[in-house]
């Protein structure tokens, strides 16, 4: 009897540490996985306008290739462009004239997993920032509000980070973050419905933020 | 079974003299667990995958002291958010939980060897606990060693000579502890209903 019972024992520890995990998600499965961030300190009911660079940025990784179809830009920025008047804020498409209160980048992770918190922002960005106000420059930077989850994003993620001019500090060299928003691998998709899921995504990422808007 | 087995079978369960013989006993049971407080926050659904190996030792007539190793399987699909401080993550999520009790235990019986007893008791140990969280294509684990108790109430129901079937239910409560996915000690508790077997030499 007891060595059955042993028997029964092994066998029991083995299945267990063999991880099993019924009912798991497969690799095919649903990746539409959005998270978003905040500043809580910020007032998103006081922002009137945005800024939205015409591009979507690729972050490509040293002596890597782009891998990413450039298919969906036009899109995205459509979707975000149209999420952000509905909560209520105005498009500043002459920041020169009047820079707006936030500027909205769009970006796409395109090699490998990415360091989103700690990328070179001025080498990806100064072509938008740099015409309409040359005091800022590759010593200014993100400062990120406290408790931002740290994550390396795949490649085919979507990224949206809300800047807000209105509490940059010049002599920090520094422009809050007070919203991102990621799309976590979305572009990576190959189904045929996949322009309406990236909308769908976008979409999402604003709805999980009831914070955003004017009242 | 013949009429003669039954007839001494029957005489056997009536006899006092063949609980007070088996002072110790070795067992495994099905559990059938049930998420309580925190392991209800991250996976409600009861479990239906359970397995205990069990061992007592009378110390006297009403007195046993024992061992349990034991396995409670927990997991969901959600697309609930994920809320924490400064944001929030929705998506398709697979929410898996492992739990390990090793545990001693004393138990008190009552009424008298050879008869069907209840019995009460309290199980001390450890518990080892395997978190996981698939999200989307990511995934995300955690292991954590921590103290526990599970108080039990049971009855032991003398079947044949050598052998007694039980049932018992526990409620497994880990004193908070550990660095679970959310960076935070944890109390994942649960109540196991449990249906078994045991044996003596």
């Amino acid at each position: 009897m007891m060595r059955a019972l042993s028997i029964a024992v092994t066998a029991t520890l083995v299945a267990a540490a063999g991880a099993c995990y019924p009912d798991r998600i497969s690799d095919q499965g649903s990746p539409d996985v959005v998270a978003t961030q905040f500043d809580s300190t910020a007032n998103f009911h006081s922002i009137g306008t945005f800024g939205l660079p015409d591009s979507v940025v690729h972050f490509i990784q040293a002596g890597q290739a782009d891998t990413i179809s450039r298919q969906y830009d036009a899109a995205i920025l459509r979707r975000v462009r149209q999420d952000l008047t509905q909560l209520g804020y105005v498009e500043d498409t002459d920041p020169i004239a009047s820079p707006p209160d936030v500027v909205a980048q769009v970006a796409a992770i395109a090699t490998g997993s990415f360091k989103y918190l700690s990328y070179d922002w001025w080498s990806y960005w100064s072509w938008y920032w740099n015409p309409w106000d040359p005091t800022y420059g590759p010593d200014w930077g993100f400062i990120y509000p406290p408790h931002v989850v740290t994550y390396a994003y795949p490649a085919g993620t979507v990224l949206v980070a809300m800047l807000d001019r209105r509490s940059q500090n010049p002599t920090a060299r520094q422009i809050p973050v007070i919203w991102s928003a990621a799309l976590v691998g979305r572009l990576s998709g190959s189904e045929a419905d996949l322009g309406s899921r990236i909308a769908a995504a976008i979409d999402r990422a604003f709805a999980q933020s009831p914070y955003l808007g004017r009242p | 079974m013949t009429l003669r087995r039954a007839l001494l079978s029957a005489l056997l369960m009536l006899s006092p003299a063949v609980a007070a013989a088996q002072t110790k006993l070795g067992g495994i049971s099905y559990s059938w667990s049930l998420p309580r407080g925190e392991l209800k926050g991250f996976v409600d659904n009861s479990s239906r995958v359970g397995v205990n190996f069990e061992g007592r030792s009378f110390k006297g007539a009403h007195f046993a002291l024992g061992m349990l190793l034991g396995w409670n399987e927990f997991y969901s699909r959600t697309a609930a958010p994920i809320t924490f401080a400064n944001g929030t993550v929705t998506g398709d999520q697979y929410r898996h939980v492992n739990i390990f009790p090793l545990m001693v235990n004393g138990n008190l019986y009552l009424g008298s060897p050879g008869h069907t007893r209840p019995y009460i008791g309290v199980q001390a140990g450890a518990y080892y606990t395997a978190q996981l969280l698939d999200l989307g294509t990511s995934q995300f684990s955690s292991h954590n060693w921590q103290f526990g108790l599970a108080p039990e109430v049971g009855i032991l129901i003398a079947a044949r000579r050598n052998a007694y079937a039980f049932v018992s239910g526990r409620y497994h409560r880990p004193l908070r502890a550990g660095d679970y996915l959310d960076g935070a000690p944890r109390t994942f508790q649960y109540i196991s209903i449990n249906v078994g077997v045991m044996y003596g030499p």
